[in-house]
């Protein structure tokens, strides 16, 4: 049996689909017909109207001796016992990500998403991923950080034979430690993981008592190219890339992360991005727990609330759930929590150009122009709440409203919402925090 | 006795000449109705002063309003001196022919000796009459000779109607262009104006600035280039319609020029400049008229003088004394053959002529029709794509500019392009025109 996206969603009981989405977004299964403008050819799918909900999808515990990993607006992918073996089936194929309602991506992933589902087991399982490649070009997938034999690395043509389009290939080993993995292609790997072929595993201690938290999620760094107009991300940029993504999402396309006041809380990160990330998180001092080399030792931990997350490295970092709000959680490279934007763009902070306003407007009579930059960029999120239009498949460079005004945000950014009335497993927005009287910064 | 009869002969030949030659009027009237055949009509020939006045005022009305090719057209036909100089042929031609139909005056003599007293006077008249045979052949070649100014006159309205007609393209494609050539100039100045002020808040190199001034001074030489190529054009186009002083002063009609579609296939053009082209037609008269001066040659090859005289002698009392003489040249030395041979020359000459212009027509032809198509080609894509492409690329940059993805430089460079896209497409339209000029001329005719 092949599980992919649509088969849950299919299922409904097997899961619970949360729609934890901010205020105003929508989970959005089939409301895309409204970005099917007629000049898109959504080439990589067979029917562009199927692009698939980004929405998290909270794997049951029940049944389960651990705790399952919440895939920020992701899912995980489920299994069957074969003999004692867990048989995972994972398609290499091409998808259509939304990034942000406004804005979809032409990617490759894995059964049905970009990123794929994530794959979660407990340490000491016997396990059996049948990778079949739906792809135009050959792929493999290694098991990043996983101890395993050499012949199941997944590095093509060092420890493998690639696996042409069409072809399945089967990995098998025992998860001989537990901690916070990844998955990704390692055959013409730097398309690959540009286009968005990557995936989380998680192995859960054999002893469920050991690290236990009680909310635990996880979501991988990635980067895009995808040129404003455009649709598909540009495998050969190395650096310049305009969409900084959690799990190919941006804000405010990007769940919060919810928890109840008093839980112990894990957020597991990994990068598959080409830069480092230092993912900062307000209000709570976290320790680093985790990363894809294992557990760190009790005594080895120290506080933060930033930690750089360099290439190709997974960071979890714990904390306990104390102070109610808010709280942003976000890469603090400031261009990586913007959404796309001109680097090349005139410096006018500054400059005077109101009174050249009318001369410009006469030179193009059916525009409204208006002069850019002077006091600064605040005014982008203005005038796109004013409905200036950009072009298609663009997001806006800064974004996001909250109770108090804009938050001019974008790309990776998102929140951890604290509260005392968060129900115990549930994952759902409980809105903005209404803060108690008095504790408001205010105006002199 | 005598004297009667040659009175009366010479009378005679006064009224068979005199009566039978065209009137002017009616040769111009000609060359009218055979350009109204390709639609250029209501020419006027200014022969006194009340009609220069006329054509004063005619001009004066056309020229108050804004000018439409077909005015200005109007204008060149009846104020162009070029013309009205070409029109004169016509006179002259007449004239010729006239002349043609007349005798040699006769020679009158009167001698007068003294010689012993008495004295001998002698009257004599000289008539080269063989005139009288040879007339009716002049004639009939000054009479080819008047077809033949007629339609050269003809082709020579036709050729200045072309030329006017490009002259007015001209001075309106170049006006629009200076027009169309402001806001791109009011663009750079803009850009100008926002680096200078960069500059100033230290947020742009000297270097950058500087060379954003140069890119504006580029456009103000381009600017003044365009207003000089105006002047001249309009210059040429005051020459062409006869224009000066005030008169110069007039607007030019700003109604959009038009890009019709030519015929799919030049078939039958050929045909038609050869049957309608003045300058076609004229070349056969040339033949016709080489033709006949060859005859003519052959028919006077062994005389062409005779000379019929009469002489009266009177002596001082002696009985007046009459003789009646006849001269004739003896064809010994000249038998009349070189004149014969060199008339022949010049027949062949005229028939090889006419054989190359009917080549050349004919290619003019092909070459026409294939300039007009691609050059309506280039227009059309020139109006339908060029010029729309570059305004979608405008809006896109405009949407890249909200975003913040582009900045204010590139938004004008962008209107800029725009801009020069519709200068590009206004020359292509203009050339359009003077192409179908051209090739209505070369078929004859409207296409
Ligand atoms: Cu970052």
């Amino acid at each position: 049996m092949r599980h992919d996206r649509r088969d849950f969603l299919g299922l409904g009981a097997a899961l619970i689909a949360s729609a934890a989405l901010s205020p105003n977004l929508k989970a959005s299964e089939h409301d895309h017909a409204g970005h099917e403008g007629k000049k898109r050819q959504l080439t990589l799918v067979n029917d562009p109207k199927r692009v698939l909900s980004p929405a998290t999808l909270i794997t049951p515990k029940e049944g389960k001796s651990y705790n399952p990993v919440v895939t920020l607006n992701g899912w995980n992918l489920p299994y069957e016992m074969k003999e004692g073996v867990k048989e995972f089936h994972i398609i290499a194929e091409p998808v259509v990500r939304e990034f942000a309602p406004g804005m979809v991506v032409n990617c490759w992933g894995y059964n049905g998403t970009s990123p794929g589902p994530t794959i979660e087991a407990v340490e000491g399982d016997r396990v059996r991923l049948i990778v079949s490649n739906k792809l135009p070009e050959h792929t493999t997938i290694h098991w990043h950080g996983l101890i395993l034999p050499n012949g199941m690395d997944g590095v093509g043509g060092l420890t493998q034979r690639a696996i042409a389009p069409g072809e399945t290939y089967v990995y098998e080993f025992t998860l001989r430690q537990s901690g916070t993995f990844m998955y990704h292609p390692h055959a013409d790997e730097m398309v690959q993981m540009a286009m968005g072929c990557m995936g989380m595993f998680i192995v859960h201690p054999k002893k469920p008592q050991s690290h236990k938290v009680d909310r635990d999620f996880c979501f991988l760094l990635a980067s895009y190219d995808v040129a404003p107009g455009t649709y598909t991300p540009n495998p050969s940029t190395m650096t310049e890339f305009n969409i900084w993504s959690f799990n190919s999402r941006v804000f405010p396309g990007i769940d919060s992360m919810n928890v109840r006041v008093g839980d112990r809380v894990r957020i597991r990160v990994g990068n598959l991005t080409m830069t480092n990330h230092p993912i900062h998180m307000h209000g709570h001092p976290f320790e680093v727990t985790c990363t894809d080399g294992g557990w760190v030792p009790k005594n080895a931990r120290w506080p933060e609330v930033t930690i750089d997350i360099g290439v190709g490295q997974v960071r979890a970092f714990e904390f306990v759930a104390t102070e109610e709000g808010d709280w942003s959680l976000h890469c603090h490279k400031s261009h990586h929590t913007m959404g796309p934007m001109g680097h090349s763009v005139p410096n006018m902070i500054g400059v005077k150009q109101d009174d050249l306003t009318e001369k410009i407007s006469d030179l193009m009579p059916n525009y409204m122009y208006m002069p850019m930059g002077k006091n600064g960029m605040a005014e982008m999120q203005d005038m796109a709440e004013m409905g200036m239009k950009l072009p298609e498949n663009t997001l806006p460079m800064m974004t996001g409203k909250g109770p108090f005004g804009p938050i001019e945000m974008g790309g990776m950014f998102t929140l951890v919402k604290v509260r005392k009335n968060q129900p115990k497993d549930d994952y759902s927005d409980p809105g903005w925090y209404s803060h108690p009287k008095g504790s408001i910064a205010r105006k002199l | 006795m005598v004297a009667r009869t040659v009175s009366t002969s010479l009378a005679a030949l006064f009224i068979l000449s005199g009566c039978s030659a065209i009137s002017q009027k009616e040769a111009f009237d000609s060359v009218n109705q055979l350009t109204a055949e390709q639609g250029v009509n209501n020419l006027q020939w200014i022969k006194t002063a009340q009609e220069a006045q006329s054509v004063d005022e005619s001009v004066r009305a056309l020229l108050s309003k804004p000018l439409t090719q077909e005015d200005a057209l109007r204008i060149m036909l009846i104020n162009n001196r070029a013309l009205q100089q070409s029109y004169e042929n016509i006179g002259i031609a007449q004239s010729e022919l006239v002349e043609a139909g007349l005798m040699r005056n006769p020679l009158l003599g009167y001698s007068i000796g003294r010689s012993n007293g008495a004295s001998t006077s002698t009257i004599s008249v000289e008539i080269a009459f063989l005139d009288l045979l040879w007339i009716p052949l002049r004639r009939e070649l000054g009479g080819l000779a008047l077809e033949e100014a007629i339609l050269t006159v003809g082709d020579s309205v036709l050729r200045s109607a072309r030329d006017a007609k490009k002259s007015y393209i001209d001075a309106r494609v170049s006006e629009e262009k200076v027009a169309l050539f402001g806001p791109i100039l009011k663009s750079h100045e803009a850009s100008l104006q926002l680096a200078v002020r960069q500059y100033t808040a230290g947020n742009l190199s000297k270097r950058d600035m500087l060379r954003i001034q140069e890119s504006y001074e580029r456009a103000r030489i381009e600017s003044i280039k365009l207003s000089r190529e105006n002047a001249a054009a309009r210059e040429a186009l005051n020459k062409t319609l006869g224009l000066y002083g005030e008169q110069t002063y007039y607007t030019l009609s700003t109604e959009s020029l038009k890009r019709t579609e030519p015929a799919v296939t030049e078939s039958g053009l050929e045909k038609r400049a050869i049957a309608n082209r003045l300058d076609m037609r004229s070349a056969m008269k040339s033949v016709d008229y080489a033709a006949a001066q060859a005859g003519y040659s052959e028919k006077t090859r062994f005389v062409d003088e005779l000379e019929l005289s009469l002489e009266s002698e009177k002596t001082t009392g002696e009985k007046r004394f009459n003789t009646f003489g006849i001269k004739l040249p003896i064809p010994i030395f000249d038998f009349g053959q070189a004149r014969v041979s060199k008339a022949q020359a010049i027949y062949n000459q005229s028939v090889h002529q006419l054989y190359e212009r009917a080549v050349n027509i004919r290619s003019e032809v092909r070459e026409g029709y294939a300039h007009l198509r691609y050059t309506y080609d280039i227009a059309h894509s020139y109006d339908e794509v060029i010029v729309q492409t570059n305004q979608q690329i405008l809006e896109e940059t405009q949407l890249m500019y909200n975003g913040m993805l582009d900045g204010i430089y590139e938004l004008l460079e962008d209107q800029r392009r725009a801009g020069e896209a519709k200068m590009e497409a206004l020359d292509a339209r203009g050339e359009v025109q003077k192409a179908q000029a051209d090739l209505e001329y070369t078929i004859g005719g409207k296409l």
